[in-house]
């Protein structure tokens, strides 16, 4: 390594061994968990899944995660786990059909979701933005490559350009979508009081189910001010989750 | 209108011709028509008539009728009077006066006076051994002639360990400020093993579980218990006694019915209310009330074959042992969505709606009903929700003609079209006897909503009520763990949120750019190769001129000399342009100027060629001596070339 010089080599070999200590805690939380949750220790294996899920999230611990939290009748953090898992994997079945399961049990609406959001939910969050770079470099490429080699720009050339660039711009909503819903949070405290003004003491609007959705709009030191899909008002930051964290 | 026009018309109207001047004003002219004088006679018929009208009016308002009194009011005059000027009189006496050791019976005062106005004392002296407390007090009033005779009792538990004779001493009380003197009463206690004395009449009070949940309505039930069994009179001013329950009164009923008694079946007469505990903890629960002989305040449910005979009226305030009540808080563990208080069994009707086809904003009604065994008055609806399809309303109240049921009426108003289902009502109650939760959430009803006047598709009606079947019947469950996490991510915030993501989408533009303004560089340089030349002359001649410096350096001379004859060649190599080895010394002092050509500079150039001609060509020593002495003048050729360059 005479490039890096003997600093860029430990600080590459100290990242590695991070990484790979992160990886095996993961792992080592996520088989606790499952052996804690199959023989009935349902406290002990959330907190197995959300120590896997802290060091190495997926969307198999968060799946695992609900599952042991709904179990502990703690819809809210269910609900929030399901969601998390679906955000990672918009494919995870199981995922939806317990999501599907808890609100029809719990009484809970799902999240309102534009037409974009929507498109957003078809892939991982991370592809949208690959396809949004690869497209816009594949364009970049076409139109650019061609002259730097001394070749001729043939008409598969302005083919793949023009597509490319309709990916990208068809990319573009969707990419949108997942900046709007990573605004989007669950209340987890039970009867959560939404507030008029950001204060402690300010008069009730009115009271949030836990584990309902709500998009969080602005915020103002330790209160958020949000909006349901009936009501809107401020609560204190520990009483909504969002999504992807914060 | 000026004056000239004025008198200009009035002179018309009159017949007379005008005038330029100003005349003195005229008499007034009198209509001499029969309609005018009608019309005037009219007019003035008009404002006496006005007149009349409005004096009748005045008249109207002056002898409107007095105020009508306040029928409270009226009602307060019509009742008698409360009898309070008679000779108040005390009465005391157990009940009975005798019992065995360690029974109760009833110490009893009664008053002829207001119970407000008896200044009844908290402490009553009695002898050490004799165990009293108080236990209730009530107050009823009775007919005697035109007034209602007061009658106060104070009730009070007492009870002896000990066989003996005990007397509570008369005392004064104070009653309408005056003192009144209570007489002594005797309370005789017989050894427990002494054969039952005759008992008293007694109120007896039954809750109908006395393990409950806050909030869980009871029902009590007080009977009269009489020495012989039977019924021989009712109660009047029945009150549960007690704190930490409301006791709901519109639940109250009175009934005789049979009961067994002693092998035989007698009639009884029994009063049943409901109490609906507020508080957690033992609770206290009494009941006291005023024998009513064969009078019953209220209604009556007479179960029995004979109708009741009853005694005159005797009243004689009773109360009851206490009884407790367990009190448990609800469980919240397992608490449902829709709880609205209810606890006790429930079941509900499947909704029905009012139509299976609606228009959007159409207000759709949906009825579902309620059946419990027990009593429904304080029963709350859920609450509809908030759901984005339509717009809800509270449910309100409709008639049933059914027992122990109630009806409402959902209010629900479609905003968009299309096949809808009616938003899933979530409402549960607490079952007391599992001490669970139980869901009764109202289903989902399926309509088709139009937004237009045409007639609904029947096929896109049928359609919705497969789906909506189909989806009734697939209830979902709790998925089985994952095996594996999955793919993992770094981090859950997207990389959309981040600087990064823009830097990654225009990192390539940068290097496209790049290279795109290195191809137009290279193209230009293309077409302008003497840039090139120069460029390389430039780059060539520095290299000769410093391995020129370290010759002279290191003294060697002839590599001083062709050094330097390299170093002119290469710079002015792209002036002809030329191979550089292909110049002489000649094509080099053609660049310099006339002066420097013909001066020292051009001999040093002369020199320098004819050294390293001589020896590269010729076949003697050259005389290198002197040749680094050229160094300085050669440097100046040297630096006119570069400038060129």
């Amino acid at each position: 390594m005479p490039i890096l010089g003997s600093a860029g080599t430990t600080a590459i070999l100290l990242l590695a061994l991070v990484v790979r200590a992160e990886v095996a805690v993961g792992e080592h939380s996520f088989s606790a968990g499952v052996t804690a949750y199959e023989r009935g220790d349902f406290d002990t294996a959330a907190r197995a899944f959300h120590d896997s899920a802290s060091a190495q999230p997926a969307a198999g611990t968060f799946l695992n995660l609900g599952n042991a939290e709904w179990k502990r009748e703690r819809k809210a953090g269910a609900i929030l786990a399901w969601e998390r898992a679906l955000w990672l994997n918009p494919r995870e079945g199981n995922a939806k059909t317990n999501l599907a399961f808890a609100r029809s049990t719990a009484q809970l609406e799902s999240p309102q979701l534009a037409w974009h959001e929507v498109a957003s939910t078809w892939l991982p969050a991370d592809a949208w933005v690959w396809i949004a770079a690869v497209s816009l470099w594949l364009t970049g490429a076409m139109l650019v490559l061609p002259g730097i080699f001394r070749g001729r720009k043939s008409s598969w050339h302005q083919g793949v350009a023009a597509l490319g660039l309709g990916v990208f711009i068809l990319s573009l909503p969707a990419n949108f979508g997942v900046i709007t819903r990573s605004r989007t949070g669950f209340i987890t405290a039970m009867e959560t009081p939404l507030r008029l003004t950001p204060t402690a003491n300010a008069e009730m609007v009115t009271k949030l189910s836990a584990g309902e959705p709500a998009r969080l709009i602005r915020t103002r030191g330790n209160f958020l001010f949000i909006r349901t899909s009936h009501a809107e008002g401020w609560v204190a930051s520990e009483e909504l989750e969002l999504i992807c964290g914060r | 209108m000026p004056i000239e026009m004025k008198n200009l018309i009035s002179a018309a109207q009159v017949g007379k011709a005008p005038t330029s001047k100003h005349q003195a004003p005229e008499k007034p002219q009198y209509p001499n028509s029969s309609r005018e004088r009608v019309l005037e006679l009219g007019a003035w018929m008009l404002v006496i008539g006005a007149s009349l009208l409005l004096l009748l009016r005045i008249d109207t308002y002056a002898q409107s009728p007095a105020p009508q009194p306040d029928p409270l009011m009226q009602l307060m005059i019509l009742q008698p009077q409360i009898d309070v000027s008679s000779a108040v009189e005390a009465l005391a006496m157990f009940d009975p006066p005798v019992i065995r050791a360690g029974e109760s019976a009833t110490y009893r005062v009664s008053i002829n006076a207001l119970k407000d106005s008896v200044a009844w004392p908290e402490q009553i002296a009695t002898p050490a051994k004799l165990l009293i407390k108080a236990t209730a007090r009530g107050e009823l009033f009775s007919q005697a002639g035109n007034k209602l005779k007061p009658l106060s009792s104070f009730n009070h538990r007492v009870g002896a360990v000990e066989p003996g004779s005990y007397s509570i001493p008369g005392f004064a009380v104070e009653v309408y400020g005056r003192s009144v003197t209570v007489p002594a009463a005797t309370l005789t206690v017989l050894p427990k093993t002494a054969p039952p004395p005759p008992a008293s009449t007694r109120l007896v009070i039954e809750p109908g579980a006395t393990n409950v949940f806050t909030g869980q309505p009871v029902s009590v039930r007080v009977t009269v218990q009489t020495p012989s069994g039977s019924i021989n009179q009712g109660l009047t001013q029945v009150k549960i006694n007690g704190d930490g329950f409301l006791t709901d009164n519109s639940s109250a009923r009175q009934a005789i019915s049979m009961q067994p008694h002693n092998g035989t079946n007698v009639a009884v007469y029994s009063y049943e209310v409901v109490l609906i505990p507020l508080t957690t903890g033992p609770l206290e629960v009494s009941a006291q009330g005023f024998t009513g002989g064969n009078q019953f305040g209220g209604p009556l449910a007479v179960q029995v074959q004979s109708s009741p005979t009853g005694s005159p009226p005797q009243p004689v305030l009773l109360d009851s042992d206490p009884v407790t009540l367990r009190v448990n808080p609800l469980p919240s563990a397992g608490k449902l969505p829709g709880f609205t208080g209810f606890i006790g069994t429930l079941t509900s009707d499947p909704p029905v709606i009012a139509t299976n086809m609606a228009r959007v904003g159409d207000p759709v009604k949906m009825t579902v009903t309620f059946h419990s065994q027990g009593s429904l008055t304080r029963f709350v609806p859920p609450p509809a929700p908030t759901v984005r399809e339509w717009q809800t309303f509270p449910p309100s109240p409709t008639p049933t003609r059914a027992p122990n049921s109630v009806n409402y009426t959902f209010t629900l108003t479609p905003l968009t079209n299309g096949t809808l289902t009616t938003p899933r009502i979530p409402f549960s109650y607490f079952d007391p006897q599992r001490a669970t939760y139980v869901d009764l959430t109202i289903p989902a009803v399926a309509l088709f909503v139009t937004n237009s006047e045409s007639v609904v598709d029947a096929e896109a009606w049928l359609l919705a009520n497969t789906l909506s079947e189909s989806e009734n019947n697939r209830k979902p469950t709790l998925s089985p763990l994952a095996t594996t996490p999955g793919r993992t991510a770094s981090t859950l915030i997207p990389m959309q949120t981040r600087a990064s993501f823009v830097l990654m989408l225009m990192s390539p533009l940068v290097v496209f750019g790049a290279l795109s303004a290195w191809d137009r560089r290279r193209r230009f340089l293309e077409q302008h190769p003497d840039i090139v030349r120069r460029r390389m002359a430039r780059r060539a001649f520095k290299r000769e001129r410093r391995a020129m410096e370290q010759a002279a350096a290191r003294g060697d001379a002839m590599g001083f000399a062709a050094r330097a004859v390299n170093a002119m060649r290469v710079a002015c190599a792209p002036h002809f342009p030329a191979e550089p080895r292909a110049l002489v010394g000649s094509d080099v002092l053609t660049l310099l100027d006339q002066a420097s050509r013909n001066g020292r500079v051009g001999e040093v150039v002369r020199t320098l060629f004819a050294v390293t001609d001589e020896s590269q060509f010729g076949r003697t020593t050259v005389e290198v001596e002197g040749l680094l002495k050229l160094r300085t003048d050669l440097n100046r050729v040297l630096d006119e070339l570069e400038a060129k360059l």
